[in-house]
């Protein structure tokens, strides 16, 4: 099944084209990176699968076009992790999660006990049991990134999207917090899409590597195939050689410039 | 941390010993089973066991006067939450769109335009009323009008520019009768007078309605503590939550206007005493948030009447007073993370 497809998605904002007919579809249980240089348009492509921005072309989730699905439906397909997401610093661990059931909850009403079931079920999953009562401003960088977590799964939406989920955290967390989502990708089936700055990364840890540019669709393939010297050096202007094997993994490693610009 | 319904009794308490401490004070000692006993007997359709005089003095000076002064203090302090909360800003308060310059051009209208004895006939709480409503009005269309995309911040900066609008409108209003400026001064100063429940009959109906609106809110408003983006990823119409919060905490805060006029600082001390006490989540602070804003100008009332007693200070002199060094501290809390 597929889990989103895109047919000739635009995007203007500002009166300027930042999504110019982007069409692919990820299938269920897959995980696609979005790569590009800052300003290719991969924010606005999450953005837009969620209906966060209005958009030309369509969109469908699960089979279903995302223009015809109420608010709630739509949240209960899809969970969006942003790329700084806001944490009110004076909440707790466990009413940030809490916020995720919003979708299953009528207008005015209020949580119910399938609702703190499943939250704590996603605290007890990214192993925050500990840090259920603590205010988000007092938690680490990593301990921030798991709260993140757990609220887009108690959210219990097949879809997720990342945004630079590993932006600011270092090298060890990185690793950590991917190996999270690929875990949870296998065992709760998820559908994940993530933009993603590191191509290493996103190489190691997606089926499939989209690459934009210009707000065009300029690349769409497995790593092998998206991550060559020369696709690099034509829409990132970067000097880099792809070293690595099927074990390990491509790593694109930046090459100083030799000749001037 | 103590524990939810411990706080709300708290809260109660506290209110209810405001009301006493509200009936009990003035020239006439009631006394506590004076006030009591009256008070039920009343409510309970019995004979009162107090003299007829006592008995006016409670039941037609006092107690309209310390439940308009609790209805007025938990309308503008909800109302100051709410708007906190929809405007993701500590420092809103129920006047931010605009609504006490809108309040005071209409009162002012009705004051310098209005036939004489105005305040008799309740010209000027239709002014004030229509004014404080029209101008929150304007400055949502105008915020509006700047875009979903802007968001909370073109609302605001609309509602600073209505109400620069509106003040310069009522300053050369003003300018050009200044005979009457000692009474508008009066007015825009707030004062709690009552002639009997006649002003807590106006007011009750719209408080009620503010109150019980906002108060459904409460977990959409901690939803939007995530910011608009994020709460419309799971599920919420901002746009709609905001201007149903906004048409709520407007209607109640001109209803409040138009019987007490302008008390300042209600709106942003109540609130948030509150969170410095239990946290941000707005379903424990709004209930709190009309408690304590009930009991909170009952108790500044009984100052305003007494400090100077037998004159009164206007009660918005005596919020600012008590609440201006108490802004002071929020403003450098509020960098830890208010």
């Amino acid at each position: 099944m597929t889990a989103v497809a895109l047919h000739g998605v635009t995007v203007e904002l500002g009166g300027a084209a930042v999504l110019r007919g982007i069409s692919t579809s990820v299938e269920d249980g897959e995980w696609v990176a979005v790569i590009g240089p800052n300003g290719a348009g991969k924010t606005t492509l999450l953005r837009a699968i969620a209906s966060l921005v209005p958009r030309g072309g369509a969109i469908e989730l699960l089979g279903d076009d995302a223009a015809s699905l109420p608010h709630r439906e739509r949240a209960r397909r899809v969970a969006l992790v942003a790329q700084t997401p806001t944490m009110p610093s004076e909440m707790t661990v466990r009413e940030y999660v809490l916020l995720a059931r919003t979708p299953y909850i009528g207008y005015l009403a209020s949580e119910r006990r399938s609702d703190h079931e499943a939250t704590a079920a996603a605290i007890d999953r990214l192993e925050l049991a500990s840090f259920a009562h603590r205010r988000l401003g007092s938690l680490s960088g990593g301990e921030r990134q798991r709260a993140v977590l757990a609220r887009a799964l108690a959210q219990d939406a097949p879809i997720l999207l990342l945004d630079e989920p590993t932006s600011a955290l270092d090298v060890g967390r990185q690793q950590q917090a991917l190996e999270i989502v690929d875990e949870l990708r296998t065992t709760e089936g998820l559908t994940v899409l993530s933009a993603m700055h590191d191509l290493t990364l996103a190489g190691q840890y997606a089926d499939r590597l989209v690459l934009l540019d210009h707000g065009r669709l300029v690349a769409d393939g497995a790593a092998s195939d998206v991550l060559t010297r020369a696709l690099i050096s034509e829409h990132y202007r970067a000097e880099v050689r792809i070293v690595g094997d099927a074990e390990s993994g491509l790593v694109v490693v930046p090459i100083r410039r030799t000749t001037p610009l | 941390m103590v524990r939810a319904p411990l706080w709300v009794v708290g809260a109660a308490v506290f209110a209810a010993g405001a009301f006493l401490v509200g009936a009990l004070v003035g020239p006439v000692n009631l006394g506590v089973g004076g006030v009591l006993e009256g008070t039920f007997a009343h409510v309970l359709g019995l004979k009162s066991p107090l003299s007829s005089t006592s008995d006016a003095i409670l039941w037609q000076v006092r107690l309209p006067r310390v439940i308009l002064g609790g209805i007025v203090g938990a309308t503008l302090a909800t109302a100051g939450a709410a708007y906190q909360g929809v405007f993701r800003n500590p420092l809103a308060d129920p006047y931010l769109l605009g609504a006490a310059a809108g309040a005071g051009l209409g009162a002012t209208i009705a004051v310098v335009y209005g036939p004489s004895g105005a305040f008799a006939n309740n010209l000027v709480p239709v002014a004030a009323f229509v004014g404080a409503a029209g101008a929150v009005a304007i400055a949502y269309v105008l915020g509006r009008s700047a875009g979903a995309a802007a968001g909370s911040a073109a609302l605001v900066l609309a509602g600073v520019t209505v109400a620069s609008f509106l003040t310069a409108v009522q300053t050369f209003v003003q300018q050009q009768n200044v005979q009457t400026v000692q009474e508008v001064y009066a007015w825009l100063l707030g004062r709690l007078a009552t002639s009997g429940w006649h002003e807590v009959l106006i007011v009750l109906p719209y408080a009620t309605v503010s109150w019980v609106v906002i108060l459904l809110h409460r977990r959409l408003l901690d939803v939007l503590a995530v910011g608009d983006e994020e709460a419309a990823a799971l599920g919420v119409r901002v746009a709609r939550v905001r201007l149903v919060v906004v048409v709520a905490a407007t209607i109640g805060t001109a209803g409040a206007v138009a019987v007490s006029g302008l008390i300042g600082f209600v709106g942003i001390i109540v609130p948030h005493t509150i969170r410095l006490l239990v946290g941000g989540s707005y379903r424990l602070l709004l209930p709190l948030t009309v408690l304590i804003g009930m009991g909170f100008l009952v108790l500044t009332d009984v100052l305003a009447r007494t400090i100077i007693a037998p004159a009164e200070l206007p009660i918005g002199v005596v919020t600012a007073f008590f609440g201006a060094p108490f802004f002071a501290v929020v403003l450098r809390t509020s960098r830890r993370g208010l």
